[in-house]
C-alpha cells in the first residue's frame, strides 16, 4: 500500500437521491441522469450552475458517450468521469469525486448511476457483456451472469454448509425492509414458504434469490464540509474507503471477494471497529455474495455468515440493520444505479433522512460494492465507511 | 441462438475439434489460461498457441439452468452446466448430462450441440 495514502478529511457526501424506479422504461438513460440531478439539486439546495463535476455510471447511455452529458444536462464542468463498473460504481465514484474535491479540481461533484430498461434491454446487455462472457459463459445456457452466480452460490454452499434456509432468512428480511422504501418495486413482503416455492432459474438460484432488472437512478453530491455547512444540508463524512480489482484471481473457487483483502485497512483508516457499524449495505446480486461480504468485511469469520444471519435480525428495526431499503432484491436492479443503491441508503440513514425505515441511532454506516462479471466472478469490489453529522 | 465466437475462440475450437481438447498457452512463459485472448495475461507476450490437452479435470460445481434469456435455448432447458478445473489448473464452464458432484473426475471435450454450436462437454471418468 502506498505510504502516500491519505484520508478524506474535509470532504463529505450529501443529497442522497433515488429516482424513477420502474420495471420498464420508455425514456433513455440521459433522462434518468437529468431527473436524478434535478432531485439532487433540491436536496443539496444548489443551483445547477454550481455543479462543476460529474461522475456518470451507466450501461445504457450508449450510443451517447458520457461526454455528451455535459451538453444534455447543460453543465459546464471542470471534472467529468465515467465509472462503468456496475455494482462497484458507487464506491469508486465516491473515491474519485472526493479526491477531486480535495485537490480543488472541482467544488461540487454530482455522482449518478442511471440506466433505462426498455423491454429486451437486459437480454441484449448480458448477451454481449464482454468477449469472455460471449465466448465462454453465454453459449452455455444463455442465462447471462446468473450462470456464474449460480456456480459461486453452489461452491459457497459446498464449502460452508450454508443452505437455502439460510438464504431465505436474508431474502425475507430484505423484502420486509422494502415495504417502507418509496422507490422499491418489490414492496410486498415474502415468507419463508414463498421463498421456497419460487421457481428455479439456475439452481441452486431461484427467482427470489435474484434481482429484478429495472430502470432508475441513484446518486449523491460530494463537496467540501465547509460548503455543506454553509448550505445547511445534512451530510456524512468519509471515514475510510477501499477498492480492489481482480482480487484473489488465483482462487479456483470463488469464496471471497476483494473486501477480505483490505477490510483491516478499511477499519484502521476509518478509526472504527466492526462493532461501531450501525448499518450495513451490501451488494446483493444474490444471497451468497451478500454472505461473502458479511464475512469479508469482518462481521464474522470466513464461512460463518450463516451463523451470523441466524443469530441476528437484519430488518431495519432489528439488531443488525442490513440493506434497509430492501437492497436490489427489494428495489430492483437499475443497472449501474444498483452500484449506488446501498451507498445512497447508508448516506440517508446516517444523515437521518430515511423516514419510516430510519434506523435508530444510525451514526456509522458501511456500504460495499461488487461488480462486473466479465467471466466467472465480479472483478471490481470496494467498501466505504461513512459517519453521519 | 447467439452464434458469436471470437477469432481466438474459433481457433481454439478448431484445434480442439481435431484433437479433442486444447487450451491457450503462452509460448513465452508457458502460462495456460482460458477464455482465450491473443496475449498472455501473465507476461503480456503476444504469442499464444493452442496446446492440445488431455482434458482431464475435476468438477468444482454443477448447476441446472431452467430459464434462459435466449428463446432458442428454451428447447434444451433444463440443462446442466459444470464449472471444472483442469489438471492444467484452468477453470471453465462445460455442459454435463447430469448433476455431477464436486470433485468428480471428468474428461472435457468439444462437441457439436444440437443447435449446431461447438461447445465443451464433460463426461465422468468413473461412471457414477
Amino acid at each position: 500500500m502506498s505510504s502516500l495514502a491519505r484520508d478524506f478529511s474535509g470532504v463529505v457526501v450529501a443529497a442522497p437521491t433515488s429516482f424513477g424506479y420502474a420495471r420498464y422504461s420508455t425514456q433513455p438513460a440521459d433522462w434518468y441522469f437529468a431527473q436524478c440531478l434535478r432531485a439532487m439539486l433540491v436536496g443539496g439546495k444548489l443551483h445547477k450552475s454550481e455543479i462543476d463535476g460529474l461522475s456518470a455510471s451507466s450501461f445504457t447511455l450508449p450510443p451517447n458517450p458520457v461526454a455528451s452529458l455535459s451538453r444534455s444536462l447543460g453543465l459546464s464542468l471542470n471534472w467529468l468521469e465515467a465509472i462503468p463498473f456496475g455494482g462497484a460504481s458507487g464506491v469508486m465514484a465516491l473515491r474519485r469525486a472526493a479526491r477531486a474535491v480535495q485537490a480543488g479540481d472541482a467544488r461540487v461533484v454530482a455522482c449518478i448511476g442511471a440506466d433505462c430498461n426498455p423491454k429486451g434491454a437486459f437480454e441484449d446487455l448480458v448477451s454481449a457483456f464482454s468477449t469472455p462472457a460471449m465466448d465462454a459463459v453465454f453459449p452455455y445456457g444463455a442465462a447471462g451472469p446468473t450462470m456464474p452466480f449460480a456456480h459461486v452460490t453452489r461452491q459457497y454452499m459446498i464449502a460452508t454448509g450454508c443452505t437455502r434456509e439460510d438464504f431465505a432468512r436474508l431474502c425475507v428480511s430484505q423484502r420486509f425492509n422494502a415495504q417502507l422504501c418509496e422507490h422499491a418495486l418489490l414492496r410486498t413482503p415474502i415468507s419463508r414458504d414463498d421463498y421456497f416455492a419460487s421457481a428455479p432459474i439456475a439452481e441452486p438460484l431461484h427467482k427470489l434469490d435474484l434481482v429484478m432488472p429495472c430502470a432508475g437512478a441513484d446518486g449523491f453530491l460530494v463537496l467540501r464540509e465547509a460548503h455543506a455547512r454553509e448550505l445547511d444540508i445534512p451530510y456524512a463524512r468519509i471515514l475510510g474507503l477501499v477498492e480492489q480489482h481482480s482480487a484473489y484471481a488465483q482462487d479456483r473457487l470463488v469464496l471471497r471477494g476483494g473486501w477480505a483483502q483490505d477490510s483491516q485497512r478499511l477499519y484502521q483508516s476509518a478509526g472504527v471497529s466492526v462493532s461501531d457499524v450501525d448499518i450495513l449495505a451490501t451488494y446483493d446480486d444474490c444471497p451468497a455474495i451478500v454472505f461473502m461480504q458479511i464475512e469479508g468485511l469482518g462481521f464474522c469469520p470466513s464461512g460463518h455468515a450463516r451463523d451470523f444471519v441466524r443469530n441476528h435480525d437484519l430488518r431495519f428495526n432489528g439488531d443488525f440493520p442490513h440493506n434497509t431499503s430492501g437492497g436490489q432484491l427489494g428495489c430492483g436492479q437499475a443497472g449501474a444505479a444498483g452500484g449506488f443503491l446501498g451507498l445512497v441508503e447508508v448516506v440517508r440513514q446516517v444523515t437521518r433522512q430515511a423516514g419510516a425505515r430510519q434506523v435508530r441511532d444510525a451514526h456509522i454506516g458501511l456500504a460495499s460494492g461488487y461488480g462486473m462479471v466479465v467471466y466467472d466472478r465480479c472483478l471490481a469490489s470496494g467498501a466505504v465507511i461513512l459517519e453521519g453529522v | 441462438m447467439s452464434s458469436y465466437v471470437s477469432a481466438e475462440m474459433a481457433r481454439l475450437y478448431d484445434t480442439a475439434e481435431r484433437h479433442g481438447f486444447a487450451l491457450p498457452e503462452c509460448t513465452a512463459c508457458g502460462h495456460c489460461f482460458y477464455p482465450p485472448q491473443s496475449w498472455c495475461p501473465q507476461c503480456l507476450a503476444p504469442d499464444i498457441h493452442n496446446l492440445v490437452d488431455g482434458g482431464y479435470a475435476r468438477v468444482l460445481s454443477t448447476i441446472c439452468i431452467h430459464r434462459t434469456l435466449d428463446a432458442a435455448w428454451a428447447a434444451w432447458v433444463p440443462v446442466y452446466v459444470a464449472c471444472i478445473s483442469t489438471d492444467s489448473n484452468v477453470s471453465l464452464f462445460a455442459l454435463a448430462d447430469s448433476d455431477l458432484p464436486s470433485g468428480t473426475p471428468v474428461t472435457v471435450h468439444l462437441q457439436k450441440h444440437a443447435s449446431g454450436e461447438r461447445l465443451f462437454y464433460i463426461t465422468a471418468r468413473n461412471p457414477v
